[in-house]
């Protein structure tokens, strides 16, 4: 299985960001396209219902600071997801403040489907099931797991984040994939997440 | 599940170094304890999905309304941003070759300063322009012939020079009219109140009087009486425009030659309708030595002493 969500730009980061910073919309959706699944991943298994909303949230403000930024692809990557942290927060906060009531349900055959949807799902079942596995750690070793597989972000950058120590964030790396690897041993457990 | 109840116990086949590994994306070599765990996190590695991928749109238009387009693909001329938040937002970005790059957001923030700052400059325009078609109309219309509206029935201050130059006698109550200059400047008069609203049945020859009295310093609190007075004589004149000439014409005082004058249109106080300066009308201001006005019964006015003007 490929690695495709981390450091996809590579050695051409800096001339794709400098294009992006000048205006060229291209180059952002070079920057765009690499980030984003990995972006969105991370949202799904925090925040499964609003993922994609915050996604877009974050990627406004990040468009916003663009001109701004200074720094290397891994800097890059920990103001992505720090701003997408910052987002979800918010959104928490907000659903806190005003709780929504539930809709009423709508019926099978009034959920629009795209089309090859089903194709699409078979495609990506394996990362599905990752995503969800992940959704069933606790939130601080899902976040630290998230962040340094899917962001690629280093032990030092996430704890800065989290505002905690490095230390710390090794311990519940190590912790959440202990239980990971409980649960995918477990009795009854079938894995679909690649093996 | 919480952290408490994870067995305490773990697998030997694996320690912290091979976890390091895992969370770094090394392959090879893992435990065989951690296989399924290395499956799950190379799932969450796995390449874009389409719908991760859905949004590039929305993302597009996002960076089109916030980021300003540059002709030049190169790096911003702030380099390290500086301070990018305000030198875009006060940067004059050139016209990209395509229309979609153009930042909306800039687009509305430009409109809306160029209207706001447009209004206050078209008031200002209009209230000029209306303040000079108002001074034009009371200062120069009235030039030449406001000092003698104005000086009617007032003794002059230097009557006796003005009087020896022009062969008037002292005691005459008109207007030296020869020697009047047309830029002549009436004196404030000192000893005038705000004036009476006129009576429901005007006299001409008193309403002018009244209006020459008043035209140069109306006065807030004789506003009222003073937008009366002017109707009244609009009226009676035919026209805002020809209440000067009316009263002119009414009081009997000559125009320095210049408009027609309009016929009385209505009873005439003073007697002295038939033209200027006709000793024999009775005319107020006639140049005629010892005259005194007749048939108009505001002669002791004219008499007031506090009223001077100056006939230089």
């Amino acid at each position: 299985m490929s690695v495709d969500t981390q450091h996809v730009v590579g050695d051409d980061f800096a001339a794709v960001l400098a294009a992006a910073q000048s205006g060229s919309e291209e180059h952002f959706a070079v920057l765009w396209r690499d980030a984003n699944p990995a972006l969105v991943r991370y949202l799904r298994v925090l925040v499964p219902d609003a993922a994609e909303d915050i996604a877009a949230e974050t990627w406004v403000s990040v468009v916003r600071g663009l001109p701004a930024f200074i720094g290397d692809e891994g800097a890059w990557r920990a103001w992505l997801f720090t701003t997408a942290r910052r987002r979800m927060l918010d959104q928490a906060r907000h659903v806190r403040r005003h709780p929504a009531e539930p809709l009423d349900e709508i019926g099978v055959a009034e959920v629009p489907t795209a089309p090859g949807a089903e194709q699409l799902a078979l495609d990506n079942i394996a990362t599905e099931s990752a995503i969800a596995l992940l959704a069933r750690l606790p939130e601080q070793q899902a976040n630290v797991i998230l962040l340094r597989v899917v962001a690629g972000l280093d032990t030092e950058v996430i704890a800065e984040m989290l505002g905690t120590s490095t230390g710390a964030v090794r311990v519940a790396a190590h912790r959440g994939l202990r239980k990971l690897e409980a649960m995918l041993t477990g009795p009854g457990v079938t894995s679909r997440a690649g093996v | 599940m919480p952290d408490s109840q994870v067995p305490p116990i773990w697998d030997p086949a694996y320690d912290e170094r091979d976890l390091d590994a895992l969370l770094s994306g090394e392959t090879g070599g893992t435990p065989v304890a951690l296989q399924p765990v290395e499956g799950t996190l190379a799932a969450l590695r796995a390449a874009a999905t389409r719908r991760e991928l859905a949004d590039e749109a929305v993302a597009r238009a996002a960076f089109r309304a916030f980021v300003p387009v540059s002709p030049t693909t190169g790096p911003l001329p702030w380099g390290a941003g500086a301070e990018p938040a305000a030198v875009t937002s006060h940067t004059l970005v050139l016209p990209p070759a395509d229309h979609r790059q153009q930042p909306a957001a800039r687009h509305r923030h430009r409109r809306r300063t160029a209207r706001s700052a447009r209004k206050p400059r078209v008031a200002v325009t209009g209230a000029a322009a209306a303040l000079i078609v108002v001074a034009t109309a009371v200062t120069g219309a009235l030039t030449g012939s406001i000092g003698e509206l104005t000086s009617f029935g007032r003794q002059p201050a230097s009557t006796s020079a003005s009087a020896s130059a022009t062969g008037q006698s002292p005691g005459s109550q008109g207007v030296q009219v020869k020697g009047a200059a047309p830029d002549r400047i009436p004196t404030p008069k000192p000893t005038v109140s705000a004036p009476p609203a006129p009576s429901p049945t005007p006299d001409p020859g008193s309403l002018c009087r009244q209006y020459a009295r008043d035209v140069d310093h109306p006065g807030q609190a004789a506003r009222a009486a003073w937008i009366t007075l002017n109707g009244q004589l609009s009226t009676l004149a035919s026209g805002q425009a020809k209440i000067l000439s009316y009263c002119v014409h009414i009081l009997g005082l000559p125009l320095s030659g210049k408009g027609e004058w309009p016929s009385a249109g209505g009873p005439v106080g003073g007697g002295g309708a038939t033209g200027p300066a006709n000793p024999a009308s009775g005319g107020l201001g006639a140049a005629s030595p010892g005259s005194q006005p007749s048939g108009t019964s505001d002669a002791g006015q004219n008499a007031d002493p506090g009223i001077g003007i100056d006939n230089r």
